[in-house]
């Protein structure tokens, strides 16, 4: 009477529960923004054009999806959950699709909210801000 | 709470750092620690929360309080009523066309409680979860599952 492993979407946001990376079952439409790189804009003496020009200074990223089916039974949910009552900044991953390739990144659920207005069954939103900057992989 | 590993799992390595692996790579140089450490299976895992590893099937209980926890878990009212409407709605779709959100909806739990609605083999049956446990119990909660 065991709950099967969650089923494997392309991509996946994990987050660590006893010490180990799980993914965050019942996910779809997961958007990772590691934040925006911030620019200045100079304009010299004898320019027409407003140069951009990188700060080193990257915006705070984030990571954001639907809950299509929200369980509030399931065991990682309420893990989920218990982080965003209280506000843990959660160390946790995002497995990227096709590759594989897995990103560890340190977010605080920021958003959480829950439909109801199917009878049948919670919807929600997983909304979450990353802590520290991420590179995006590189060859 | 004790709990042993049954699946090879990863960890976000903390002496990994996204800023020092930049600064490593700007520098020409190699960064050797990896971002994460791989989890072996049979690994003793001790935390309050070890039994969420068990019911996601990645760990089996190694002591009474995990086992116990594991089985309040399973049994569930809330959980248990929610496996019965998932049977329903199942029921359901085989005479009805259900609308595509509702489809969606019955994959995604199909696949979660796969074990619970009978498509797939229990891993208690093979002892993952319930090592050392009475047997009849075991059997009893497979039947359950089966109806």
């Amino acid at each position: 009477m065991v709950a099967a492993a969650h089923k494997t979407l392309a991509t996946e946001v994990q987050i660590t529960i006893t010490a180990t990376l799980t993914e965050i079952p019942f996910l779809d439409n997961i958007e990772l923004d590691v934040g925006e790189n911030k620019i200045h804009n100079v304009l010299g003496v004898n320019n027409n054009y407003e140069k951009p020009v990188g700060t080193g200074v990257r915006g705070v990223g984030s990571l954001s999806a639907d809950v299509v089916a929200l369980d509030p039974t399931d065991a990682v949910v309420q893990a989920v959950m218990a982080a965003f009552n209280d506000q843990t900044e959660v160390v946790g991953a995002v497995k990227l699709a096709g590759s594989g390739e897995t990103l560890s990144v340190k977010y605080i659920i920021t958003k959480f909210p829950i439909s109801l207005k199917a009878a049948s069954v919670i919807t929600g939103k997983f909304e979450a801000v990353i802590v520290d900057k991420v590179d995006l992989p590189e060859a | 709470m004790k709990a042993i590993r049954t699946k090879p799992a990863k960890a976000v390595n903390p002496l990994f750092s996204h800023a020092e692996r930049r600064a490593a790579r700007i520098a020409g140089k190699e960064y050797e620690t990896s971002q994460f450490i791989e989890l072996q299976v049979g690994e003793e895992v001790e935390d309050p929360h070890a039994w969420r590893l068990c019911v996601i099937g990645m760990a089996a209980p190694a002591d009474d309080e995990c086992r116990q926890r594991v089985l309040k878990y399973l049994g569930d009212p809330g959980r248990q009523q929610l496996i019965q409407d998932l049977k329903l709605l199942r029921q359901h779709a085989k005479t009805t066309k259900l609308s595509k959100k509702d489809a969606r909806y019955l994959e995604i739990m199909e696949k979660a409680y796969a074990v619970d609605l009978g498509l797939a083999p229990s891993p208690v049956r093979g002892g993952v979860v319930i090592l050392d446990g009475p047997p009849d119990e075991t059997d009893e909660t497979n039947e359950s599952n089966d109806q």
